[in-house]
């Protein structure tokens, strides 16, 4: 798979996700959080634009 | 699960020189500039002679052991907590 | 929660705390490295040997897959391309 955009949205979209990751960052949770969701879009925004493939194939 | 992923968050607030064995008999040293707490992969630091400094990560999966070879002194504490060093504290220093 | 995840959570009560905070300083400086490395040239060692050249691009957060361009294979260059994070053993790029 290239990435999140091709799945389906999970269940309850990042409600369990955050309770995951204040358990593992405490109050930094939301900031590392934003900092994933810039990161994922760059690379979704990469795999739409490019059309990368898996090498090797 | 290695040894080496059981050690704690905290362990890695001082920076260390260390060795990284990985599969397929590769060997990785340099200063540890971060443990990625979801992949365990092992970011290092070496500087070179024309003062780059080369980054190399070692990818969780692929970490065999870790063997601590020295811990940094102040001054190299310094020069690696500027790597990486998020952009509002970069803007204060030189 | 993967086992990794509970292993990297252990510590005493008092320390979760501390672990939580250490933890944070940890990612985001590992994913600051990871913004670091992009559009530079990088090394790649992927398993069995094999090395090949590229520019670093992005890296999704599941740690599924890296996007790189200008990936210099034996057979030619690809303008953009993924490594498969269980591919790749360790990649390394300079800073200046």
């Amino acid at each position: 798979r290239t990435g999140r955009s091709v799945e389906p949205p999970a269940e309850r979209p990042g409600e369990r996700r955050m309770a995951e990751m204040k358990k593992l960052y405490g109050a930094e949770a939301a900031k590392i959080q934003a900092m994933e969701a810039a990161m994922q879009l760059i690379f979704d925004r990469n795999c739409d634009k490019k059309q990368p493939k898996y090498w090797p194939i | 699960m290695n040894d080496w992923q059981k050690k704690s968050p905290l362990e890695w607030k001082t920076y260390k020189m260390v060795k990284v064995a990985a599969v397929e008999k590769h060997e990785y040293e340099g200063w540890v500039l971060t443990v990625d707490p979801v992949s365990a992969s092992i970011v290092l630091a070496t500087f070179l002679e024309n003062e780059k400094v080369s980054i190399s990560v070692v990818l969780g999966h692929a970490v065999q052991e870790v063997e601590i070879l020295r811990e940094g002194d102040d001054e190299m504490k310094q020069r690696l907590s500027c790597i990486f060093a998020p952009e509002e504290s970069k803007a204060y220093s030189p | 929660t993967s086992p990794r995840f509970q292993a990297l959570l252990g510590g005493r009560e008092e320390e979760v705390g501390a672990a939580q905070e250490a933890r944070a300083a940890l990612r985001q400086r590992y994913l600051r490295g990871l913004a670091a490395a992009r559009g530079r040239p990088t090394h790649f060692s992927l398993r069995a040997g094999v090395r090949v050249d590229a520019v670093f691009g992005a890296a999704d957060v599941e740690a599924v897959a890296f996007q790189v361009d200008a990936l210099r294979t034996p057979l030619g260059v690809e303008a953009a391309a993924l490594l498969r994070c269980t591919d790749v053993l360790a990649f390394s790029f300079l800073l200046d």
